[in-house]
Formats: C-alpha cells, sequence, structure tokens
C-alpha cells in the first residue's frame, strides 16, 4: 500500500478526522468519474461519493491494508452505485435522459476543428453513454472499471467481490452486449 | 459484417481469448493462441478492431470531475454526527426506505393474486367464446388468405379493406409479427399505373448528393517480429507501411519497462531523442520496478520512414534474442499488431497530449527550425532555457569535459497509458509539441502501445 496512505490512515485511526479529508481530496475524482458513470446523474453521484467516504471512515478499523487503499474505497463506492443504480432503474427508464451533462456538450470552439465535428463527438458520445446505460450494472460496471479506469482483473475481482473467472466472462458478455447496442443503433 | 455473424463464425473460446486481448489480460499462452488465431481468421480480425474501437470509444468519454472539494464538508460531517472508525455503517439506502419489510412482501403477493384472478377470468371468457374468435378478442389484426397464384396488389387491397366474411379462410397475424406480411408505404406508386409524367420529368431530388459517408475500413496487420529477418516478410511490411500517414500499433509484451527499454535503444541509435512524461517517469522509476507497478505506455514519433520502422522492429527483436539468450523467457516483443489510425485514435492522441478541443493534431507549423511563429518569442526561449538546465527535452546535456553532441532532430514522446495518464499541465508534453517540426515526404506518423500482459 502507499506509505502516504498508510500514514494517513493511522492518523485517522488516531482521531485525526481531518487526515481522512486530505484521503478525500487525493481520490474523490477518480472516484466521483467511476460512480458518475454508473449512475448517470450528477447529484446522486455525489451523494454516493460522499457516503461512500463516510462508510469507509467508518469502515476504516477493518480495512487490513492487504490491498491498496483506493481499490478499497472503490469496492465501497462501486457496490452502493451498483445497489443504488438497481434500485433507481425503473426510475430513469420512466425518466428518460435526466443526465444534461451527458448530453449534447458545448460546441467545439477550436480553431482547428471543421464545423460540425464537435456536434459528432457529442453525438458519438451520446450513443456510447445510451448503449452503457442500457446494459445491466453488473456489465457497466466491469466496462467502465476495465476500460475507463485500466483495472486489471485481480483488482476488478476484489472491487466487486466476485473470482477473476466471473470478471472475465461478464467482461466477455457486457463486450458482445455493447457491440451489440451499438450496431443496432448504428443501424 | 455484423456483430451476430461474426459470433456464430467464432467459437466461444476464441472470443473469449479475443476479449482478453482487447482486455490486455493474457497469459504468454494465451497471447500465443491469439495472434495464431488473428494470422488465420479475418473474421477474429474484424471482431477485434470492433472490440477495440468500443474500448477505444469508451477510453474517450470525458472524465467528470467533481467542481467542488469534498474533504472540508465531509470532514464537517464526520464531526457533527460523531463518526468514529468502528461504529456501524450508515446507508443513504436504507434511510431512503422508510417502508417494513412485510408491506412489501404483501403488495407484492396481493399483485400475483390479481394477475392470476385475472388471467383465470380471461381465458375461460375466451374459451366459451370459442377458438374462432380468439384472435379478435386478442386484438390481433385478421388478414384474409391471399390465393397462391393472385397478383399482389390483391393483398394489399384485401388488407386496406375491412374483411367481409373473416371465418373464410382468415389466419392470425400479430401487429408485430416479423414474419407477417408488410403493409406497403401509404405513397408506393401502383405498381400497374403508369408513372405521372410530371414526376418522370422532375430532376432526381438527390442526385449529386453524397447519400453515404463511406467509412475507411482497415484490417489490422500482425506482424511477428521473428518473421523480419525474412526479406519477402520485410519488404511486405515496407509496403504496407506506405500506405497510409499513421499507424496505430499494439504490442503485447511481458514487460513494458523492460520492452520500452530495448525500443529506447533502437530509437536513440537512430537519433531519435525521447521525451518522457513525469507520470510515465515515475512509472518507470527504480521503486516501480521494485514493487512490480505495471503500466501500459505509449510512444507517439512523427516523421519516422517506414524503413526506419522496420529496422526499429528488426532491432528490437535482436535485443530481445539476445536478453533471451541470457535468461529464458526475457524476450519481449513477440508481435505487433498494426491499424492505420482511425479518427478515434486521432482523438486519442489529442487527449493524452491535453490539446482541448481538438480532434486530430495539427500539422507543425513550416516557420525556420520548427519554431512556433504563433509562440511569442520569450515563451520559447524561456523554454529553451529549461531544456538546456533540465538535459531533456532530447538534447542530452554534455558530460563533463566533452563535447556537446548533436542534438537529435526528432522526438518521441512516451507517456504512460493505464492505469494512469499524464498530468493535462505536462510539460515534457509541451516540450514535444514546441519541438515539433514539419514532416518531410514519405514518412508516417506511429502511436505504439506496449501492453502489459499476464492478468
Amino acid at each position: 500500500m502507499n506509505a502516504d496512505d498508510q500514514r494517513l490512515i493511522a492518523r485517522c485511526l488516531d482521531g485525526d478526522s481531518a487526515a481522512f479529508g486530505e484521503l478525500v481530496r487525493r481520490y474523490q475524482d477518480r472516484l466521483y468519474n467511476t460512480v458518475y458513470r454508473l449512475v448517470e446523474n450528477p447529484d446522486d453521484a455525489l451523494d454516493v461519493v460522499q457516503d461512500a467516504f463516510l462508510n469507509a471512515y467508518q469502515s476504516l478499523d477493518g480495512f487490513k491494508g492487504d490491498s491498496l487503499f483506493f481499490t478499497w474505497l472503490y469496492r465501497i463506492a462501486v457496490n452502493t452505485a451498483i445497489s443504488h443504480r438497481r434500485k433507481q432503474r425503473v426510475l430513469l427508464s420512466i425518466d428518460g435522459d435526466r443526465n444534461g451533462a451527458s448530453s449534447l456538450q458545448p460546441l467545439d470552439d477550436s480553431a482547428f476543428s471543421r464545423p460540425g465535428e464537435a456536434l459528432e463527438r457529442a453525438e458519438q458520445e451520446q450513443r456510447i453513454q445510451h448503449a452503457l446505460s442500457r446494459l445491466s450494472p453488473e456489465h457497466r460496471a466491469v466496462l467502465i472499471l476495465k476500460d475507463m479506469e485500466g483495472q486489471k482483473y485481480e483488482a476488478m475481482a476484489e472491487i466487486l467481490g466476485v473470482p477473476v473467472g466471473t470478471i472475465r466472462s461478464r467482461l466477455h458478455r457486457a463486450r458482445a452486449e455493447l457491440r451489440e447496442l451499438l450496431e443496432k443503433e448504428e443501424a | 459484417m455484423g456483430a451476430e455473424s461474426l459470433d456464430t463464425m467464432l467459437t466461444d473460446r476464441c472470443r473469449r481469448l479475443l476479449t482478453a486481448y482487447v482486455d490486455g489480460e493474457l497469459t504468454a499462452r494465451q497471447q500465443e493462441a491469439a495472434l495464431r488465431l488473428l494470422h488465420t481468421s479475418p473474421e477474429a480480425r474484424e471482431l477485434l478492431r470492433r472490440m477495440q474501437q468500443d474500448a477505444a470509444a469508451l477510453r474517450l468519454l470525458p472524465r467528470q470531475r467533481l467542481d467542488r472539494d469534498l474533504s472540508a464538508p465531509i470532514v464537517q460531517l464526520i464531526a457533527e454526527r460523531r463518526l468514529q472508525p468502528g461504529w456501524p455503517r450508515l446507508s443513504r439506502v436504507d434511510r431512503r426506505t422508510n417502508f417494513p419489510a412485510w408491506a412489501g412482501l404483501s403488495a407484492a403477493a396481493a399483485a400475483l393474486l390479481l394477475v392470476a384472478l385475472g388471467s383465470y377470468l380471461y381465458f375461460s371468457a375466451a374459451m366459451e367464446e370459442g377458438p374462432e374468435n380468439t384472435a379478435v378478442a386478442k386484438g390481433e389484426t385478421v388478414l384474409p388468405v391471399r390465393p397462391a397464384n393472385g397478383p399482389k396488389n390483391d393483398v394489399r387491397r384485401e388488407q386496406s379493406a375491412p374483411p367481409k366474411n373473416e371465418r373464410d379462410g382468415a389466419v392470425a397475424v400479430k401487429p408485430s409479427d416479423p414474419e407477417s406480411v408488410p403493409a406497403p408505404a401509404p405513397n408506393e406508386p401502383d405498381p400497374g399505373k403508369a408513372p405521372d409524367a410530371a414526376i418522370v420529368a422532375a430532376p432526381d431530388p438527390v442526385a449529386g448528393m453524397e447519400m453515404f459517408r463511406v467509412a475507411p475500413v482497415t484490417q489490422p496487420q500482425i506482424l511477428k517480429l521473428a518473421d523480419l529477418e525474412q526479406a519477402p516478410r520485410q519488404q511486405q511490411l515496407l509496403k504496407e507501411l506506405r500506405k497510409q500517414p499513421a499507424y496505430r500499433m499494439e504490442s503485447p509484451v511481458k514487460d513494458s519497462i523492460k520492452a520500452f527499454d530495448r525500443l529506447k535503444a533502437a530509437l536513440t541509435a537512430r537519433g531519435i531523442g525521447l521525451v518522457i512524461d513525469q507520470t510515465a517517469q515515475v512509472r518507470m522509476s527504480a521503486a516501480a520496478r521494485q514493487a512490480r507497478i505495471k503500466t501500459n505506455f505509449v510512444l507517439y514519433v512523427e516523421d519516422v520512414t517506414p524503413e526506419e520502422l522496420v529496422q526499429l522492429f528488426q532491432s528490437a527483436a535482436a535485443e530481445d534474442r539476445k536478453a533471451e539468450k541470457t535468461k529464458k523467457d526475457d524476450g519481449q516483443f513477440e508481435a505487433v499488431v498494426i491499424n492505420a489510425m482511425t479518427d478515434a485514435d486521432h482523438v486519442e492522441l489529442c487527449k493524452l497530449l491535453g490539446l482541448k478541443g481538438v480532434r486530430k493534431l495539427p500539422d507543425p507549423p513550416s516557420g525556420p527550425l520548427g519554431s512556433d511563429v504563433r509562440k511569442p518569442l520569450a515563451d520559447k526561449t524561456a523554454d529553451d532555457i529549461a531544456k538546456s538546465l533540465a538535459g531533456q527535452g532530447g538534447v542530452p546535456r554534455p558530460e563533463a569535459g566533452k563535447p556537446a553532441g548533436k542534438a537529435p532532430e526528432r522526438l518521441a514522446l512516451v507517456m504512460p497509458y493505464n492505469p494512469v495518464r499524464p498530468r493535462p499541465d505536462s510539460p515534457e508534453i509541451k516540450r514535444f509539441l514546441a519541438g515539433r517540426k514539419p514532416f518531410k515526404p514519405g514518412t508516417v506518423h506511429v502511436l505504439l502501445v506496449l501492453r502489459e500482459m499476464g492478468g
């Protein structure tokens, strides 16, 4: 484990909650990005991240240091996000795209871009995000952890609390499903 | 070719192998099997290309950042709630569920009972009415059977007119059934009727318009470095590399740091200087080597000739052979997957370089000595001073008592690829971009990913 993290955790366990603030600052953006992609809503993502940090703080004495602190934190956040997502699924399907941020982004003001390119890119992002949102929370989580976060199978297994073989199968199925969804949209 | 047809052509084992390839999680043995498969199967190559494209698209999704610092509110919450490590965990989800468990169960049981009762009443009513009315009761469209030798347009006439006697040879067709006879479009001209003269005379509204944009589809080439000893394979590779201006290459390696070291020797021997991003430097440090932290690296180089690339790969293969003699299985490069750079690759490169709002790295300005005429002189001068002080930026600082060596004309940029990315304000990237020079004809750009295997 990162020596710095270890030092901060030790300080937290000694009752110095400000040290936990440093850990929050260190990991909040990475955690938020993953959670945001899982729950698709900035406010929900913020809630989940906040809860994950508070839960982590309360469980800190149970952290044995066998894995990276971030992996452990991820596990708490991803599982909270997945269960949140499962509960919200029905609501989301009625509500449509609640997520303004994943919709069309402001146009590209670059001098190098040709007209319409920003729109194309926004559409492509929207297509991917839409296909991603149609996957089950478990499939979506493995794709995000692998492709967006660059996690290895072993770390993913630890985060999601399943064997490595399950991660392999889930990723395999998730990729096939995503491909199918994208092809359907393209057609 | 659709994904489904590709899926049916390849066995499940092959598809799993390709998925693991995209994930960069193959063992040495699986890697060999994957490369063999890619050599022999065009379907496998196509599926790999598509899956890599999807993975790249996911990587390109913009990273969301919090617009505030959560540390203070969280520390405040900890203080307010007097939370301590070791206390029972709270859950927002739990807080939201205010109903007792039995209420949910009772609601589910009641719903089930209602469905069962409804089904019973529905089916018993249908049975009483007789089987011939079942289709109508179900709300399905009833179409009369078309005579086997009847003209086609009769079907439409019969369909649009209400059926006179539904009992005579009627069949039930579900409206959404794909096998059912499709209803023709209302504006479709009657084939039996002569076309209107005005319509014939009118100009074709789409003539001259580009209806479809043809997407460039390229097949990845798999290059086994050992094959480069054979002259025909060299010639074939040279021919391939002359086809496109830019390539994305991926090499599965056992140890990305070692692989990079071997490539570095081959690059510098060809007068190509290296600019290594700070994050990549940390990931290559002795501590990272000792801790065996896995990192994938990406190398971007411009203005190299196909001949130089072939020599580069040959040198890497030679270094590998040398290493294998000293230590078994120490060879790093077995094969390289070569693809023409797609739009997505260009976008990814721009993101790696921290260029916002740019989809393709613009060509360097054609000013003298590669100086950027758009940049104020003071900046350039400051950069030069910083470079010479740091002894970096591809211009090695001369050793004491020795004359300064000739600065390399070209630079290759090395960045981390996964799981970390270069910082957006990386000074090395800025230095590389500032040092770019106009391209020589017949040269190519290469984005080479060293992907560490063995997950």
